[in-house]
């Protein structure tokens, strides 16, 4: 009995505090909190599907970019259709997905650091061809102008709140349905050692493939989620390095490769965006030095730090036998 | 002149890829000599060499050389005293060519005033090299790439060359003139310690050995002593 | 109907474009060759090298390239500093920590620059900025030209530093093979320093020259780090000669591009092009 219940803890939790989130907007809270919150959601859900890409797949992938602006692209062009944009929500982040399927053959077949650059190439090659591409709307809207995104009439910050809610939530189910699935076993296989996963049988193309469309569809979801909030999109901002900055940012410092790192790590970042947003520039200054300050002090990010203090047995053992460890390095 | 130890290593412990690898191990190489390391694939040959050239350091014990403690000296720095080590699958730049490998070799400041004068004794020892000197390593066979690695060990203007498993992968015809080589270069006073799988043909080339077992030096003596023991003779050569 | 005439000043204009672009390239090529690293700020680098050219023109009246005598020093310096004292720590944990740090000077550069000298647009005027030289029917800028030459200095210079000399020798050979160029005697911390510093020393000509030909912002960085990638892609990572060429290919394909398809069709072909070779021959045209 107590071990079900210490079984399924974490997910009556989970369940606790989406039910408090979701009725958090009628409970009469100031009103910059559910705007917050959006914003923490969709950083959440962006920070989680790198952590599956980078921190679990050894996909170091440099475009979430290109699956924000694609899918956001969707949706909105969808709307001048007359598409509700709920539905052109779910299409984006097909699109997303789609579009991962497609051009994976080809990244794939770079490795490491190959793949990395290749990957940051992509959102680029979107941009010039959304500045240049216009579907809808004549001369006078699209290419470098962008789109309004149509159909918004009675949507409110409460819709979009809880959509980011849902992605948001979404996202950790995700995460952690893989990490305790199959997926989730090949894939830490396919991280301790690529070669030898593959000869022991598993299709290392495969399981990549799948966290990469994965990775894509959330992330799209969650980017046409965020613009439909905007209510405007254009190449610039939709293909713009700072999505995969904020991605990995999050990620980082909260921990990659850890389950609970880019929660902890969301919750920084937007608490960054909106303090700071009134300095302007200084505000990602200070976010590029705590990235390098945290990439030398404690490269593991915050949850790998509290992870290794818990094993250590408290911080002032870890800092002992980090002191011993760092003599020992020297003398090896 | 043979009586002056040049290489003291005494009673280290070394630790590689986070398991203990020597126990222990002490040696001795005199100037002049040609001093043969011997034991099966895994018995720590390699760890030996590479911890006397400072790729790895002892975890406890000393290493010294011409009187001066270099236990704790880095790989690069050791070069510059007059170490210099021929690494096991010759590990050339292979997108280099053969010159380029051999100058490189030369790169200490000792060694750099005397690069000419040690180039035309690579190239009298080695006389395929200047043939090939502006062919890319990648581009020799085997045999030939075990002559640049020696000679590119040979340009640091080393007292003491250490040689990590030369033959491996050799044919024995190509495999007996590297050892007339070295006695060549022991004939011009540089000291030779020479890491072998091949116990039989080492005992038999060398001055003195050790024969090492799992990470333990278990022998050693004059070479051709050694040849003769009972314990050898089965182990290694299987009579 | 196309004559050859008509495709004369694309080509000639592609070709000193992408004399440009390999001066872009080649410290990021160099870094990547010796360390394996990605370093995602050298675009903000050139940036910041246009700044020094910008401040020294603006407030000593010096000329840009001239300004470069105490340019190529000072980030020569910054660079091993940078190498030391951040790259460094990084590199030991794995290469994918480098790639972060890098991120993060990227920020730290370009809102620093923000804050320093404002969003706004900047350009470089000197005496020939505007002018142009006639060959035939083609009307060449004499930046391009300027460019173009510095970009042949700078490539034989870099060329006959890593051939001729000790010190490049040595970083040749680490970064063939690190642990066996420790056993030549070589110190791979020190090459690392080096070679960084000589990328930043790099990314100072590089940002001279493209003070020249473009205006720039703080921001201006990240196209042009993209670009010099697609430089160093079509060429092969790490390789002099491939980075030369990649550049040319590159500019010949922006020129040419942007006649047959209009402007927006100037970095698409180009960057299709890259993706193409990536997906073929994903080590590089002369990558090996």
């Amino acid at each position: 009995m107590q071990n079900t219940v210490r079984r399924y803890m974490p997910l009556i939790s989970l369940g606790v505090v989406t039910i408090v989130l979701a009725v958090l907007p009628k409970m009469g809270v100031p009103r910059v909190w559910p705007l917050y919150l959006f914003h923490f959601f969709v950083f959440l859900a962006m920070a989680n599907m790198w952590n599956l890409l980078a921190g679990y797949s050894g996909l170091l992938a440099l475009c979430p970019a290109a699956f924000i602006g694609l899918a956001a692209y969707t949706m909105t062009i969808l709307t001048w259709v007359d598409v509700p944009f709920y539905v052109g929500i779910i299409a984006g982040g097909a699109a997303a997905a789609l579009f991962a399927a497609i051009i994976s053959p080809s990244v794939f077949r770079m490795k490491g650091v190959y793949f990395a650059i290749g990957t940051l190439v992509v959102p680029e090659i979107l941009r010039l061809v959304f500045l240049r591409w216009r579907p809808v709307g004549g001369e006078l809207h699209g290419g470098g102008a962008g789109y309004m995104v149509k159909g918004m009439a009675g949507v409110t910050m409460e819709h979009t709140y809880w959509l980011g809610l849902a992605i948001g939530v979404a996202s950790v189910i995700v995460m952690g349905i893989i990490l305790r699935s199959k997926l989730g076993l090949g894939l830490a296989a396919i991280r301790d050692n690529d070669a030898t996963a593959a000869s022991s049988g598993i299709d290392v193309f495969r399981l990549k493939l799948y966290s990469f469309v994965i990775a894509a569809f959330i992330m799209g979801v969650a980017g046409a989620i965020f613009y439909s909030y905007q209510g405007y999109i254009e190449p610039s901002a939709g293909f713009n390095i700072k999505w995969l900055m904020m991605a990995l940012l999050a990620t980082v410092i909260g921990g990659k490769g850890i389950e609970g790192g880019p929660l902890v790590g969301a919750i920084i970042v937007v608490i960054f965006h909106f303090q700071l947003a009134r300095y302007g520039e200084l505000n990602l200054l200070i976010q590029g030095i705590v990235l390098v300050i945290i990439m030398l002090a404690a490269p593991q990010g915050i949850m790998g730090l509290v992870r290794d203090v818990r094993k250590a047995g408290g911080l002032g053992a870890l800092l002992r036998s980090a002191s011993r460890g760092r003599i020992r390095a020297r003398q090896l | 002149m043979s009586e002056e130890v040049l290489l003291r290593v005494s009673n280290i412990d070394v630790f590689y890829g986070g398991a203990q690898a020597l126990w222990d191990v002490s040696l001795e190489v005199r100037s002049g000599e040609i001093v043969a390391l011997a034991g099966s694939n895994g018995a720590g040959k390699s760890t030996l060499l590479k911890t006397i050239s400072g790729v790895i350091h002892p975890a406890k014990g000393s290493i010294e050389f011409a009187g001066m403690n270099i236990t704790k000296l880095n790989a690069y720095d050791i070069v510059a005293q007059g170490i210099s080590q021929v690494p096991e699958g010759r590990r050339l730049f292979p997108e280099m060519t053969v010159f380029q490998n051999l100058a490189i070799g030369s790169y200490n400041g000792k060694a750099r005033a005397k690069r000419e004068e040690n180039l035309t004794r690579v190239y009298e020892l080695f006389p395929v090299l200047k043939e090939r000197k502006d062919q890319l390593a990648k581009t020799l066979s085997g045999g030939e790439q075990q002559m640049v690695a020696i000679g590119r060990g040979l340009m640091s203007n080393p007292r003491l060359i250490l040689i990590d498993e030369m033959s491996l992968g050799l044919s024995p015809l190509i495999v007996c003139d590297l050892f007339r080589v070295l006695h060549a270069i022991r004939a011009r006073g540089i000291t030779v310690l020479l890491v072998e799988q091949n116990v039989w043909q080492s005992l038999h080339e060398a001055d003195r050995a050790y024969i090492i077992e799992t990470g333990r030096i278990v022998l050693s003596g004059n070479a051709l002593e050694l040849c003769e023991e009972e314990e050898v003779r089965e182990a290694y050569f299987g009579v | 109907m196309e004559t050859l005439a008509d495709l004369a000043s694309p080509i000639a204009i592609g070709v000193l474009l992408g004399g440009l672009y390999v001066v872009i390239a080649l410290g990021l090529s160099l870094v990547f060759g010796v360390m394996k690293v990605i370093n995602v700020a050298h675009g903000d680098l050139v940036i910041l090298g246009s700044y020094f050219a910008y401040v020294t023109s603006t407030s000593w009246g010096l000329d840009p390239i001239l300004s470069l005598v105490v340019g190529i020093p000072l980030f020569f310096v910054m660079g091993i500093f940078i190498e030391k004292f951040l790259v460094h720590r990084a590199f030991r944990m794995s290469v994918d920590a480098a790639l972060i740090i890098a991120f993060g000077i990227s920020l730290i550069i370009q809102n620093a620059a923000q804050l320093v000298w404002t969003p706004l647009s900047r350009g470089l005027m000197t005496s020939y900025t505007l002018e142009s030289l006639k060959i035939g029917d083609v009307y060449l800028p004499v930046v391009y030209l300027v460019d173009f030459a510095m970009a042949l200095v700078v490539v034989l210079a870099v060329h006959q530093f890593l051939k001729r000399t000790y010190l490049g020798q040595a970083i040749t050979a680490a970064s063939q093979d690190s642990e066996t160029a420790q056993l030549m005697g070589i110190n791979p911390a020190r090459v690392y320093q080096i070679a960084f510093g000589i990328a930043m020393a790099l990314a100072a000509i590089a940002g001279v020259s493209l003070a020249l030909t473009f205006p720039f912002t703080p921001k201006s960085g990240v196209p042009f780090l993209i670009i010099a990638f697609g430089v160093i892609i079509l060429g092969g990572l790490g390789s002099m000669v491939g980075t030369f060429i990649g550049g040319m290919i590159f500019g010949l394909s922006q020129t040419l591009g942007g006649h047959f398809l209009g402007p927006t069709g100037q970095l698409l072909v180009p960057f299709v092009m890259v993706l193409v070779v990536l997906t073929i021959r994903p080590q590089g045209l002369f990558g090996r």
